[in-house]
């Protein structure tokens, strides 16, 4: 299984960390999450093997070596056995510290330039003076974005009924709940980004060992996984009902002092999670924020706080800029006003 | 068969004399000198063997720490001794593993070549760091010793089993100690080297995996790749290790009792038990391969004629089992018998006969047990007063005394992770990993503890919430998703995290998603914990079984018989003794003397 697998038209896509992260912590019965740094020869040989059995479209294949520091001694001779597979390498995001490891000083090409930090954005694995490749930007964050658009537009149904916690209509709904059973192995792969987004942006709080909150069925699958790759407590919400009275009466969560994010499968207005934020607060606990696989934006971007509490850290966004190709939208009863 | 295999370990031959502030061990009776009774000592240890088994076919399993500092004096007097051994006993050089152990590298040529240049690679410490146990291997052995690889060399035990010698201190340097070795080469190795053989594999290494001596489950081993190599061994079937280093004489098992762990003992010490032992091949008449285990331990009386003895232990004394059967041939399928049985009984079968023949199949039980998984668990419903009394509601039948606090067992992550093996170790050890077509996290909980399971299987995965809790869902919540039209799912892996008598499960398969399980062979349900009434077997969830229950309210349920059920932990609750009437019957219900707990609308049930 390789999760991290993206197929475009002139590459496959491979991030090595994301595959690390799966070996070490689901195959084998490591615990550090996503705080891994170090690629195994494990995961590499299991790459081997999905890509020696498997028919990928390309044979230019993009390894992602973003978050890995420090490479185990035979991994070359491995991407060495997997390019002889007649495989073009490109190799991106390659720190300083694994460059002499994986002997890329013997490659000869001149587009390999170091940045200013003397790490490699892109480093082509072969020596040719032309191709096409060249050519071609290579960034993960857009890789990762059409490949999660273009799975989930088959999720999204026409529905045209009112939302179950606002007042409001929703045109489509967005089924994540059979995204998740059908996108396999894509999903983990998805979680893993999602985790990353959250160890980023609040690597400060996360020392405080915040504790993630699942407020309905298919948030618990996600806060399941995230709990394994952040290495954090998790709480959960049952549909805030009779379970939450159950805890206040066996008074069994102590929420003093405690940091909390909320995380949710797609958030669209926020009514569940303004909901479960006040439950928190009132409870004493702290509030930190809240986590998404996706999100609806319907404010512009001016009109959102950037730095709001409030603010859903998502994977991804249904915004003006999509929600038409995606055939999603939020509607009232109201009529229009002319002009 | 007339063979037997002598397993000896931890000779610790050590010099006398070193520099200055370098520790010399005295505590070994074989010495790098040719002062004292050294010659002496291995002469009454090949006594004792040749008086026990004289006329055996003999091979000789050395599982390490040879010397005690690598030097190369101490291997040339362990030669010496080793040769002696060899010789005496008529052993053949084919017949040898020599296993080399965290003493023997020379550490002082880990130092010299690090000194000695900029950049080195990992194999080239391990070539530095053996070269005296290589030149020893060599000349014991007439062939090369490869210390880059960890399976470096094999036995095969009269066509019947092989012994695999792995290099557990591939990883051993001035810092690290212990045992670890690349599980992925193992794998690799083992393949290569066991490809065109049927034979049953049994490792040999010198560090040990689990204590016998220590109060350590992880023995002398580096925790993580433990865990990856018991994983490993697990996967590849194989279910013993000969091995060293704890100097003490043993047997553990670990994982529930799938790997059995033998430990020699020490051949030398003053200080800590003496021993070794002699693995006897069983002359059957099946083709069971089966070890006798002889234990001997040097009794050391002190006496002026005679310093010390080896004598014969009683593996009842010791603690250690008198056997290990490293294959059986398969007995014969027993439920063919029974479908027999059935078929030839007259149609007009009375109940009680019925009742027999049920009892007969159950008594046919099947339960998981692993004490590192269902003994911890129940510690922790102690430790975190999981286990509550009251009254608890989950619908209008399902009502209870008590209640075990799952949702709060896994907020803590160690515990959620825990959870998340026990379920793991539960369908491996039950061997049905493979034939799962779909997992089911069924329940909050449930889907919570599933998501290692459904990610480290590479399984389809669905959840769904309680039969209980059904109309409390958006519709798109309780769908399954997955179509069963062609029959593609046969077998599909319901988890949850509690099961009482198994209604809710009989209810998803037969009401809410007839359509999808119409089609399915077999149900593996697999729970944390299991709190009905019967003795635990994997058939007490299946309809026939439930029916023959006194007072069970048979007209409510679901007419589901393909469940195989298992559970990390019984742990039964007291159900609630009211009927339907509950409501006019319970005085603390009726009276609203508080204590009871919902975990469901009853608001639609009250008129």
């Amino acid at each position: 299984m390789i999760v991290s697998l993206i197929e475009t038209l002139e590459y496959s896509y491979i991030n090595l960390h994301a595959e690390e992260v799966i070996s070490s912590n689901y195959l084998n019965d490591d615990n550090q999450g996503i705080y891994i740094s170090s690629l195994q020869f494990e995961t590499v040989n299991r790459l081997f093997n999905f890509l020696k059995d498997s028919s990928v479209q390309s044979n230019n294949i993009v390894l992602d070596f973003k978050n890995i520091q420090n490479v185990q001694s035979n991994i070359i001779d491995k991407i060495i056995e997997i390019r002889d597979l007649g495989n073009k390498l490109i190799l991106i995001n390659i720190s300083e510290k694994i460059i002499k490891p994986l002997s890329l000083k013997t490659i000869e090409n001149p587009n390999n330039i170091v940045n200013v930090k003397g790490d490699y954005d892109i480093f082509y694995f072969f020596s040719e003076q032309e191709s096409d490749l060249y050519k071609i930007n290579i960034e993960s964050g857009n890789i990762f974005y059409y490949e999660f658009k273009k799975r989930l537009i088959k999720y999204i149904d026409e529905y045209r009924k009112p939302h179950a916690s606002s007042f409001v209509y929703l045109h489509s709904f967005i089924d994540l709940k059979k995204f998740i059973s059908f996108e396999t192995p894509f999903i983990y792969y998805a979680l893993y980004r999602l985790a990353v987004k959250i160890r980023d942006k609040w690597e400060k709080n996360l020392k405080d060992e915040p504790i993630l909150v699942g407020q309905s069925l298919t948030s618990t699958f996600i806060v399941s996984v995230l709990s394994k790759l952040l290495k954090l407590d998790i709480l959960v919400f049952d549909k805030i009902g009779p379970i939450n009275k159950l805890y206040n009466k066996l008074e069994k969560h102590n929420y003093e002092n405690k940091k909390y994010i909320v995380v949710s499968d797609l958030v669209c207005l926020g009514t569940e999670v303004k909901i479960t934020k006040n439950l928190i607060e009132f409870s004493g606990g702290k509030y930190l924020g809240n986590v998404s696989l996706a999100k609806i934006e319907t404010l512009t971007r001016d009109d959102l706080n950037l730095g709001s509490i409030d603010r859903t850290i998502s994977i991804f966004s249904i915004t003006e800029k999509n929600n038409v190709e995606l055939n999603y939208y939020i509607y009232t009863n109201l009529k229009k006003l002319n002009g | 068969m007339d063979s037997i295999i002598l397993h000896i370990s931890d000779f610790h031959v050590s010099l006398d004399k070193k520099l200055k502030d370098e520790r010399v061990n005295s505590d070994s009776f074989l010495r790098a000198s040719k002062e004292g009774l050294s010659s002496q000592y291995i002469d009454k240890f090949i006594q004792k063997v040749k008086q026990e088994f004289n006329s055996k076919n003999i091979y000789l399993l050395v599982t390490g720490d040879i010397t005690d500092c690598g030097a190369e004096l101490e291997f040339n007097y362990a030669k010496t001794y080793l040769e002696n051994i060899i010789t005496e006993l008529n052993i053949k050089k084919e017949c040898v593993l020599l296993i080399p152990g965290d003493h023997d590298i020379h550490r002082r040529d880990i130092e010299d070549f690090i000194y000695s240049k900029e950049d080195y690679t990992k194999e080239e410490i391990n070539k530095a760091k053996f070269k005296n146990f290589s030149a020893f291997y060599e000349g014991i052995l007439g062939k090369k010793f490869t210390p880059n690889e960890v399976i470096f060399d094999t036995l095969k035990i009269e066509n019947s089993f092989l012994l695999l010698g792995v290099n557990s201190s591939y990883y051993v340097d001035l810092e690290n100690t212990e045992g670890k070795i690349d599980v992925e080469k193992f794998k690799l190795e083992l393949n290569k080297k066991t490809k065109d053989s049927e034979l049953k594999n049994v490792i040999c290494c010198h560090h040990n995996i689990a204590s016998l001596y220590e109060d350590k489950n992880s023995g002398q081993w580096n925790k993580t790749n433990r865990l990856a190599f018991i994983t490993a061994l697990e996967s590849k079937d194989i279910k013993f290790i000969f091995s060293g280093n704890e100097h003490t004489s043993g047997c553990k098992k670990i994982t529930g009792d799938s790997i059995t762990i033998s430990d020699s003992g020490a051949l030398s010490s003053k200080k800590d038990d003496c021993a070794f032992k002699i693995y006897e091949l069983e002359n059957n008449d099946s083709d069971d391969i089966i070890l006798i285990n002889h234990i001997y331990g040097l009794q050391k009386v002190g006496n002026n004629d005679d310093l010390y003895y080896w004598e014969k232990r009683t593996n009842s004394d010791a603690k250690q089992p008198k056997k290990f059967e490293i294959s059986i041939a398969k007995p014969p399928v027993l439920e063919d018998e029974i479908t027999e049985l059935v078929e030839s009984l007259p149609t007009e079968d009375s109940a009680v006969e019925s009742l027999n023949i049920l009892e007969i199949k159950n008594s046919n039980s099947d339960v998981y047990y692993n004490s590192e998984f269902t003994d911890v668990l129940y510690d922790k419903v102690k430790e975190l007063n999981l286990f509550h009394s009251g009254h608890f509601h989950w619908s209008e039948t399902s009502r209870a005394h008590n209640w075990i606090d799952t949702s709060k067992l896994i907020e803590n992550k160690d515990n959620l992770s825990l959870a998340k093996n026990a379920i793991i170790d539960v369908i491996e050890k039950k061997n049905f990993s493979d034939q799962i077509d779909l997992i089911i996290g069924l329940g909050y909980e449930g889907n919570i503890i599933s998501s290692k399971a459904a990610i480290k299987f590479n399984k389809d995965y669905a959840f769904l919430p309680y039969s209980y809790r059904h109309d409390e869902h958006h519709k798109y919540e309780n769908e399954l998703n997955f179509d069963n039209k062609s029959k593609d799912y046969k077998n599909v892996l319901i988890i949850t995290d509690v099961v009482n008598d198994g209604r809710t499960i009989r209810k998803l398969i037969r009401k809410r998603q007839d359509n999808f399980f119409k089609n399915v062979d077999k149900v593996y349900v697999v729970s944390l914990f299991y709190t009905g009434e019967s003795i635990l077997n994997n058939d007490i969830l299946n309809y026939d079984f439930i029916k023959t229950i006194p007072d069970y309210d048979i007209e409510k349920d679901e007419e589901v018989n393909n469940i195989e059920f298992y559970t990390v932990k019984s742990l039964k609750v007291e159900k609630c003794p009211y009927g339907d009437d509950f409501r006019e019957t319970c005085l603390i219900v009726k009276d609203k003397l508080g204590c009871v707990n919902l975990f469901y609308d009853e608001s639609k049930y009250i008129k």
